[in-house]
């Protein structure tokens, strides 16, 4: 299937991440969006339906590969096989944009379905520096580092995120995915300060920005912030959200939503809403 | 603080199970403790890695009961945790561990379920290949092609099972009523994947046979005799066009498929 060229993204309009109850309603109805964003790790499979109806999609729009499974905090290193995957399935979608967390999922060969926490240590800064740089040298790109939800932090720390976040894209010339929803849940549950936190960023790194909604659970008494991708943007992060573009200048934002997926006119209605902050119209669809 | 390779293995035995050796790593301050924090990772990690079995395996869900399979789940992540971050490689290990383990042995039939649903995931994922297509399908039949071997469609699977894997899985989905089923018939299943859904063919031990040999590279003569050793009456030429028009004869093999 012939690929078009892609627009710069921070151009177009909102995009929303496409999950496969949406696929065919996607492809039908081309809804005004200006990307699509998919789990890289969802269209492994070396056949089938899957593979096929990521090509229809990339047909429509520009594609953003965002992956949840290749353990950049991983001291073992990266699994060579993940790479292996992804890279040819970048070979084959050509996306707009690749990205992974900040975040480690397994050691020892054992990989567990969830970003786990890093410190904030000079020596995990060196290790996911070493594995950035393994894949960037692999994909032949840079790759975009998104900050992760925290539940806890480490007694142990050298530095703040921020201060993290900003040494990686010294060190490895990647870029990053700030997920304005992360940092209001991280805030909120190891508390520190969103607005230092969007000034300790440095601007010109920031290609992307997340959107999502999260769920309120009561520990003790206590309000905890879950990152459950399962609701409609809170008030709060679109307020933090504003502030980001402020700061950033106009940058590619997307809608995520994961769990109880809803009707994808809510998931529009939720992108449209950004683009309105954006002083965006939501107009970029291909014509194949 | 431990060095960061300690801290990953102890962070992943604490999830797994419950190991506290990270928790002095763990900030004390705020409102809730470090064992507290650690339960949210936990939580996530048995409650998505669930989510995922019960999507690979929901007929073995609705048999067993969902109360039973989320603990026969907790006991797997356990034993079996994923070894990579490709989660629709997780669960090839289910079927063995139910039968090892001994937790299903009051319902031997789930394993065979949970097997023939594991074989549905394979088939679905794999890769694809064209069709082998003769000019003629009875000129080329009938040539002298006995001595040829083949390579089958990758998404073939083969199960035999003393059950009936494929009607219990129907009635798993709804498709069958448990009046139809016979736990003492046994069933040979073809798995294939047409279009994009995932095709059972439950067949007689003859062309299972058969099918099985030339999936394991014999050459067309070799595998006929392996279906008439079933069944003398055997037609294999007629089975064999059957796997031609459905797509699951690839290609002749050649030397690079040795």
């Amino acid at each position: 299937m012939t690929q078009l060229p892609d627009p710069v993204l921070a151009q177009t309009g909102t995009g929303i991440g496409a999950r496969l109850p949406h696929f065919d309603e996607i492809l039908e109805t081309r809804p005004k969006v200006g990307f699509l964003e998919v789990h890289s790790e969802n269209f492994f499979a070396a056949g089938g339906p899957q593979p096929v109806y990521l090509e229809k999609l990339r047909a429509l729009y520009p594609i953003s590969l965002h992956g949840v499974g290749l353990s950049l905090g991983s001291a073992e290193g990266v699994n060579k096989a993940h790479l292996q995957k992804l890279k040819s399935l970048v070979g084959r979608i050509n996306p707009a944009l690749i990205s992974e967390h900040l975040s480690w999922s397994g050691t020892g060969g054992v990989h567990l379905p969830d970003l786990l926490p890093l410190p904030m240590t000079e020596e995990a800064l060196a290790v996911i520096a070493r594995n950035i740089d393994t894949v960037q040298d692999a994909l032949q790109r840079p790759i975009l580092i998104e900050n992760p939800s925290a539940y806890l932090a480490f007694v142990e720390q050298d530095m703040t995120e921020a201060e993290f976040l900003t040494e990686l894209v010294n060190r490895t010339g990647c870029s990053l995915l700030l997920d304005v929803n992360n940092i209001h849940v991280s805030a909120h549950n190891t508390e520190f300060d969103t607005d230092a936190y969007l000034e300790g960023i440095p601007a010109d790194a920031v290609e992307e920005i997340h959107l999502a909604g999260y769920q309120v659970n009561i520990v003790d008494g206590e309000e905890v912030f879950i990152d459950a991708h399962n609701n409609r943007v809170y008030p709060a992060v679109w307020d933090l959200y504003e502030k980001a573009l402020a700061r950033f200048g106009d940058t590619a934002t997307l809608i995520e939503w994961d769990t109880d997926i809803p009707a994808l006119s809510v998931l529009l209605e939720e992108a449209h809403k950004a683009d309105a902050l954006r002083g965006k119209e939501a107009t970029h669809v291909r014509t194949a | 603080m431990s060095a960061l390779p300690d801290l990953q293995d102890n962070f992943i035995k604490e999830i797994l199970f419950s190991d506290s050796a990270v928790l002095p790593e763990i900030k004390t301050d705020g409102k809730i403790t470090p064992e507290q924090r650690m339960q949210i990772y936990r939580n996530n990690t048995f409650v998505i890695l669930t989510d995922n079995l019960k999507g690979t395996f929901p007929a073995t869900v609705a048999l067993g009961s969902e109360e039973f399979f989320c603990y026969l789940a907790h006991e797997f992540i356990k034993k079996h945790p994923p070894l990579s971050g490709d989660m629709n490689s997780y669960g090839s290990q289910l079927p063995a561990f139910m039968r090892l383990s001994g937790l299903t042995e009051k319902h031997p039939f789930l394993a065979d379920l949970a097997e023939l649903e594991w074989l549905r995931q394979e088939s679905y994922m794999a890769a694809d290949a064209d069709a082998f297509q003769p000019e003629s399908l009875d000129s080329f039949i009938t040539e002298d092609f006995r001595k040829l071997g083949f390579v089958l469609h990758p998404s073939l699977r083969l199960l035999r099972s003393g059950f009936p894997v494929i009607k219990l899985w129907k009635l798993g989905k709804g498709q069958a009523a448990i009046e139809d089923i016979n736990l003492d018939a046994g069933e040979n299943a073809l798995v294939f994947r047409r279009g994009d859904g995932v095709e059972m063919w439950s067949v007689d031990r003859a062309v299972f046979d058969f099918v099985q040999a030339l999936n394991a590279g014999q050459i067309f003569a070799e595998a006929a005799l392996a279906g008439f050793e079933q069944d003398p009456a055997f037609s294999p030429e007629t089975h064999f066009a059957n796997l031609i028009v459905e797509g699951l004869i690839h290609k002749i093999k050649d030397h690079d498929d040795e």
